[in-house]
């Protein structure tokens, strides 16, 4: 008995013995193999994040391999893994990839409360130390110190990658020129006037085909804020003894306005089930929509232009225009802008190679490898026109191979390079493209209307950032008031818009709202010199044309 | 009479727990116990280890200090979660859905399989219990379009049915007490073919000879019914229900999140759906693991006290 307890023991011992010294071997091995690396020229490996769309042709590829992620592999200095984020999930998929130890090096995303939470929470690299490996983005920050400015954090130091916008509008709406001609209307300039027009869409058959099958406008997704904007509401406001005040009044009219679109069938009544807005795009492509809204425009050419010719093969005879915001009851606003000066790439603190990483923005911001991940490959994708500006040989090539990849170069600054600018892109010799410049214009003349205020308080990713005992308060106040609010737009008789007003009013007292008020007036008073609201905003853009 | 067994016991355990892997019993048993230790692998690393993570209720998670060293808060979260108008609705929703869910859902597999059993053309019953667990393998984004085709205003089949009788259309999906309707026969739909299968197992194996001779006795087709069919499957009933019941709190993720829309969400918002939008979202961990572990708690507290009510009936699970 104990001759075999021992020799099994012996046995166990032994084999415990042989895999000890075999993983010690692997390790020696590993170690070994890594130092050979290190000496060789191979190239330092990092992680990037990419959005998902969802928009890219299987015949493509993916996210993670595509025609584009082998052209910057073949060049960078350094080899990049792109690890796709999706777009409508990407902070709840970047908060758990960082959880859980996993976040890429580099970081892109526009959320700046996503990115306030990663500082607050140590997540990111300061990149003072590391900005002399990127010397493009050195370049930049000299030239706009509002770069720094606004990537700087409380403690000092520098930890958002940002770029320049160009001046434009970040949607306007579109309206059907040929079904206004056709019932003789005209444009509306104010809010009642544009209800009108929406009935009269919906009603007087404008597209001919005897069916009662045309909608007004949209508002599903984000397009309700475009609604938002021609009321001003949009929470906070400065009031004219300047505090920081809500803007209850402002939601209520844009709440009314809403309700009657729900209840008259000015919109699918089904939009709450679009979740992200492709159904209404679908409609508006397919000319059932009138006056379309849509969620944001992040490329003009494509909106006035390849969107324009997509509707024209259902509907030859189809016109469109941009229209200036209706004169609302609240006072006569704009759109919203683009964000002139926005962050968008923040570095993982855990990066392992940040001089690799500052490296690759350094490639990607470079004029020349910017305009290929912009416009593509010249004679392929665009030729240079009489103007010696690029101009697109075939969009329908460029939406196949080229446009889904613009989030390669996110945190690219388009007004540095004259190349890329979006009013150089239209070739003014193809009417199609003339027509898509002149209306891309002619948003731009809707915000030097010296009438017009700006929409909110501020650009959303301007706004302060909460501290975290407020951010739950704010989370489920909002929250509840978002539920509010859908109710009183689809409630009918027995829910007024008053009465939704009402209750959101009662859920901010009883919530904790009071909180956040006062966070945002101290805020505000101590910061009013150098904090970028509505006005510098609109100061800034218009300076700009 | 009742020293013996007890002596013999008393006698055997010792040696036992001696060297129990020495015994001939165990050296037989090598292969089982080897089947079982992934199992219990399982369990210890996907079930057990996890809930390590659950201190992160009491603490200030942040991701640079990690779960183990964020600082400690006792029971912040708890005293938010509590005083929150909007958290305490959102657990009433979750006990609301899942309380409707347990009486209207429970008992459809249950008749299912009676009325089945009662089927006797082989072929039919086959055919009618394939077609009604068919649902069973869609997923719930699947059904979940399919709900919006058949009830939603414009389009939607039920309303264009309406429509054509002369009525207004209803907006059934944005109507809180219509919704849950829809919820609660989306899942019963989706689920109750599958779920009858585990009754139709135990109603095989009731003797057909009790059936026999209740009919010579002259009991028909409802007394046989009440009498035979529902005692012979009382334990399977009994065992299914107090596993129910520990579920209780939960209403399934993938379920209600396809389902629900803004509208609604004050009726339809629930714990699981709460901690993906605002604990992912939002990086509030702390708030919704505490949320989470009040869920699992009340969870547990059901179990036990079903058990302890089904034990009164000798019926009891452990």
């Amino acid at each position: 008995m104990f001759g075999q307890t021992f020799t099994s023991r012996m046995k166990f011992a032994l084999a415990l013995g042989l895999s000890a010294v075999m993983a010690a071997g692997v390790v020696g091995c590993s170690q070994a193999e890594t130092g050979t690396k290190g000496k060789s020229e191979r190239k330092a490996t990092i992680t990037v994040s990419n959005y998902d769309r969802g928009n890219i042709p299987a015949a493509e590829g993916t996210v993670e391999e595509n025609r584009w992620t082998k052209w910057i592999n073949e060049r960078s200095p350094v080899t990049v893994k792109f690890v796709p984020v999706a777009r409508a999930e990407a902070v709840r998929k970047l908060n758990v990839m960082f959880a859980s130890g996993s976040a890429p090096d580099i970081v892109n995303d526009y959320d700046t409360g996503f990115r306030n939470s990663l500082y607050q929470q140590k997540q990111l690299l300061p990149l003072d130390d590391y900005l002399q490996y990127a010397p493009e983005y050195q370049k930049l920050l000299e030239k706009y110190p509002q770069l720094r400015k606004v990537g700087t954090k409380p403690d000092g130091k520098l930890y958002e990658i940002g770029k320049i916008n160009e001046p434009h509008l970040q949607s306007v709406a579109f309206i059907r020129m040929d079904w206004l001609k056709k019932l003789n209307l005209e444009v509306p300039r104010t809010t009642d006037e544009l209800l009108d027009v929406l009935r009269a869409f919906v009603e007087q058959d404008p597209d001919g085909n005897g069916k009662k099958d045309t909608y007004g406008t949209n508002m599903s997704y984000t397009s309700g804020g475009m609604i938002d904007s021609m009321f001003g509401s949009y929470g906070w406001k400065l009031s004219d003894d300047d505090k920081i005040v809500r803007t209850w009044d402002n939601t209520l009219e844009s709440l009314k306005f809403k309700k009657t679109l729900f209840e008259e069938g000015l919109i699918d009544k089904d939009y709450l089930a679009d979740k992200n807005g492709a159904k209404a795009k679908q409609d508006y492509l397919n000319g059932k929509i009138g006056v379309f809204l849509p969620p944001a425009i992040t490329n003009w050419f494509e909106n006035t232009v390849t969107d324009i010719q997509t509707l024209r093969k259902v509907v030859p005879e189809a016109e469109i225009a941009p229209m200036e915001q209706p004169k609302s009851p609240m006072g006569q606003f704009v759109h919203h802008v683009v964000n002139p000066v926005q962050m968008t790439t923040v570095i993982n603190a855990a990066a392992k190679d940040p001089k690799a990483a500052m490296e690759y923005i350094n490639f990607i911001i470079k004029p020349e490898n910017a305009l290929i991940l912009k416009k593509g490959i010249e004679g392929e994708h665009w030729r240079k026109g009489e103007d010696g500006f690029p101009k697109v040989i075939d969009p329908e090539k460029n939406a196949k191979e080229l446009d889904w990849a613009m989030d390669y170069s996110m945190f690219y600054s388009i007004p540095e390079n004259p190349l890329l600018i979006s009013t150089t892109a239209f070739d003014v010799s193809d009417p199609d493209q003339k027509a898509g410049l002149e209306m891309l214009n002619k948003a731009d003349e809707f915000l030097l209307n010296p009438e017009a205020q700006y929409p909110a308080l501020s650009h959303y990713e301007h706004m302060p950032s909460l501290p975290s005992e407020l951010v739950v308060i704010n989370t489920n106040i909002d929250k509840e008031i978002q539920d509010i609010y859908a109710k009183g737009i689809i409630g009918g008789a027995q829910y007024t818009a008053e009465q939704a007003i009402a209750d959101a009013k009662a859920a901010w007292e009883k919530g904790g709202g009071k909180q956040i008020e006062e966070f945002m007036n101290t805020w505000y008073k101590e910061n009013k010199e150098i904090a970028f609201l509505g006005k510098d905003i609109l100061e800034l853009v218009r300076s700009q044309h | 009479m009742k020293i013996t067994p007890a002596a013999v016991g008393t006698d055997q355990a010792p040696a036992a727990k001696e060297a129990f892997y020495q015994t001939k019993r165990f050296r037989q048993n090598i292969p089982l116990f080897a089947m079982l230790i992934p199992g219990v692998l399982y369990y210890l690393i996907f079930r057990y280890a996890p809930m390590g993570g659950l201190v992160i209720a009491f603490k200030d998670y942040n991701f640079h200090d990690g779960i183990w060293s964020s600082p400690w808060v006792g029971w912040k979260y708890f005293e938010i979660l509590f005083q929150s108008n909007v958290t305490l609705q959102i657990i009433w929703n979750t006990l609301n859905l899942s309380v409707l869910n347990l009486v209207f859902g429970f008992p459809a597999p249950i008749i299912i399989a009676i009325a089945l059993n009662e089927v006797r053309k082989t072929w039919l019953k086959r055919w009618i219990q394939t077609v009604i667990y068919l649902p069973h393998f869609l997923s719930w984004v699947i059904v979940a379009g399919i709900v919006l085709t058949l009830f939603s205003i414009e389009g939607g089949t039920v309303n264009k049915l309406l429509g054509q009788w002369g009525g207004e259309p209803v907006p059934f999906l944005y109507r809180a007490d219509s919704w849950i309707a829809i919820f609660i026969g989306s899942g019963m739909w989706k689920e109750m073919g599958f779920s009858a299968i585990i009754y139709l197992a135990a109603l095989s194996s009731i003797d057909p000879s009790l059936y026999e001779s209740a009919g010579m006795d002259g009991a028909g087709k409802l007394r046989q019914i009440w009498h035979i069919t529902l005692p012979g499957i009382r334990p399977t009933i009994i065992l299914l229900l107090i596993l129910g019941v520990g579920r209780l709190m939960e209403v399934g993720f993938d379920q209600v999140y396809n389902l629900q829309n803004p509208t609604v969400l004050e009726k339809a918002e629930v714990i699981s759906t709460y901690v993906y939008k605002v604990g992912l979202q939002q990086a509030q961990f702390s708030l919704t693991t505490a949320m989470g572990l009040f869920e699992s708690f009340v969870g547990l507290v059901l179990v036990l006290s079903a058990n302890a009510l089904a034990r009164k009936f000798d019926q009891g699970l452990f």
